[in-house]
């Protein structure tokens, strides 16, 4: 059964940063294994899969690339220029809306905002869980969009394990598939 | 996926060559659709479905530096390997420099087949995956947004 | 003395009216040469292919060489065209069907006007046009005169090519127009020179007139009614039998 995946920021920096590429390209998925990331994405080897991502996953990994691209440190810069070149073209080739692209992306979704609200409103009081902004909307389009799709985020090597747990909260009360690679 | 196999489109005027080329690049894995001029051409690839293109620059009806322009003009920017061979070298090199698409051009007569399918499936890749995780591996594991 | 002096000069000018037309057919051939080039050049290299992996069958081999034989005889064909006209005797006259000649020399012409997107028109007279006269020297002026209106037009929208014949009482005719900026200097057209290409064909118009005086013809400029260069050649009519 074709199974759709979205992909949050990290997530989409694991896939690049921690080499998912054969998974992407090899279906056996026994060949795979484990990650320096974490994150197992045994299921996104299936050619079935369509993965999407939203413009904000687009904007902030972006954001991130510039950030370390004005950044020093010990004196050298944290990105080239021509780095951050070779990382836009590869996005450019990889994000898009037809099938040659590797990630489809999202259209815009109307009331991602007010769901954002609404997931904050019930889902992260005192007692509850512990959600954020930026997982806030993501959840929210996730939630949102057409078709179904499973939310995709990555741990970073355990050491956004909380994130990982505080998203997960939320998902399992609102009902949204969370790719967990534990299960 | 859509990793495998590429996309390509041929354009060009050339029967023998489009046929050739087409024959050529399915033997290396590549899905082949081919357009015989700059009109047909531009129609094609503004669905945005190819990895790469592979343009003669003269052709009738549009020539292939028009096609190439009209297309960025509406946001398609897939990479383009351009042949040349009627006397319109410098063509291909203002192309090469002028349009960002452009990566590679090739003379005609081909007379390497194995270096020419290589090079168009280095164009249709972009960027290696590995080159990329190598430069995001210096930087931490995560994201702060 | 004198008569040995005026031979070689005559002698002479018909080399060099040849060379500079040879000049401008180059052109034409190596684009006419390419394309078979390039269907060889691919076909080969698929045989190769198929035969270092072992895997070449019956059919698919015939296919390959029945496809080179092809565009061998092609350029085969082109090269002995270029041969008999470069060898082609200047001097004998006969009756030259102009409406042949015409689609001849459109055939030739026929993939350099399409990669540079240029429409050839043909507006033969049905009442086939005969002239008495010099084949490969006529077909060298048509030459010339297409390839200049070719230039003259090529990157402008819309450019446009005609090659018309007919005939009338006194002459028959053949004429070329463009529709591109046409001629200012019209004096000085047919001077030795006159050029206003930068890879200069300067002799060109001039030698085409002095060879056309030569066989009893004239050749001369009008700017086109709707714009651009209109080039007529007057040719002496066929000879019937009774002529002779």
């Amino acid at each position: 059964m074709a199974e759709h995946f979205y992909l949050d920021t990290n997530a989409l920096y694991a896939f690049y940063r921690d080499n998912m590429v054969s998974l992407a390209k090899h279906p056996n998925y026994q060949h795979y294994q484990d990650m320096k990331g974490g994150l197992i994405v045994r299921r996104l080897s299936s050619s079935t899969a369509t993965i999407y991502v939203s413009n904000l996953t687009y904007l902030e990994f972006l954001g991130n690339l510039m950030r370390h691209e004005r950044t020093q440190r010990n004196g050298k810069w944290e990105l080239s220029r021509r780095e951050v070149n070779l990382l836009r073209e590869r996005l450019k080739k990889d994000i898009g809306t037809t099938a040659r692209h590797r990630f489809r992306l999202v259209p815009t979704i109307d009331g991602v905002f007010q769901y954002g609200r609404a997931l904050m409103i019930s889902h992260a009081r005192r007692g509850q869980c512990e959600l954020g902004t930026n997982d806030a909307l993501h959840i929210a389009i996730a939630k949102l969009m057409q078709p179904k799709v499973i939310l995709v985020t990555s741990d970073g090597g355990g050491q956004r394990g909380d994130t990982f747990a505080k998203m997960k909260c939320v998902c399992q009360r609102i009902g949204l598939e969370f790719f967990d690679p534990e299960e | 996926m859509n990793d495998y196999p590429f996309r390509a489109l041929i354009v060009d005027d050339e029967v023998p060559v489009r046929d050739e080329l087409a024959l050529l690049l399915q033997e290396h894995h590549f899905m082949v659709e081919t357009a015989a001029d700059g009109e047909e051409g531009l129609q094609k690839l503004l669905t945005d479905e190819f990895d790469v293109a592979v343009v003669d620059l003269k052709m009738p009806k549009m020539g292939g530096l028009e096609m190439i322009r009209k297309a960025d003009a509406k946001e398609i920017d897939t990479y383009v390997v351009i042949l040349t061979g009627h006397g319109d070298r410098e063509d291909a090199i203002t192309a090469l420099r002028l349009q960002n698409t452009v990566k590679e051009w090739f003379d005609k007569p081909i007379l390497d087949d194995d270096a020419f399918a290589q090079r168009v499936k280095e164009v249709a890749e972009g960027v290696p995956l590995d080159e990329v995780s190598k430069i995001l591996s210096k930087l931490p594991p995560t994201i702060q947004v | 003395m004198a008569y040995l002096r005026d031979t070689q000069k005559a002698l002479n000018r018909t080399e060099i009216e040849k060379l500079s037309y040879l000049g401008s057919m180059a052109t034409g051939i190596a684009h006419n040469i390419n394309n078979p080039i390039n269907g060889i050049s691919l076909k080969a290299l698929r045989g190769l292919r198929r035969v270092k992996k072992g895997d070449i069958n019956n059919q698919e081999a015939q296919e390959i060489f029945a496809g080179i034989m092809h565009e061998v005889k092609h350029l085969t064909s082109l090269i002995k065209q270029f041969q008999a006209f470069a060898r082609g005797d200047r001097n004998k006259r006969e009756n030259v069907d102009l409406n042949d000649l015409a689609t001849r020399v459109a055939a030739y012409f026929d993939g350099q006007f399409q990669s540079h997107d240029v429409v050839l028109n043909l507006e033969l007279s049905d009442n086939n046009p005969q002239a008495y006269a010099n084949q490969f020297l006529v077909e060298e002026v048509l030459i010339n005169l297409v390839t200049n209106a070719r230039e003259e037009v090529e990157k402008k929208p819309n450019a446009a090519v005609w090659v018309k014949t007919w005939a009338t009482l006194e002459h028959s005719v053949i004429q070329v127009e463009d529709n591109g900026p046409g001629v200012s200097e019209e004096q000085r057209l047919f001077s030795p020179f006159h050029s206003t290409k930068a890879h200069g064909m300067g002799l060109g118009l001039h030698l085409a007139k002095s060879a056309l005086e030569r066989i009893n013809g004239t050749i001369f400029y009008q700017n086109r009614a709707k714009g651009g260069a209109c080039f007529t050649v007057h040719l002496l009519p066929a000879r019937g039998e009774n002529d002779e």
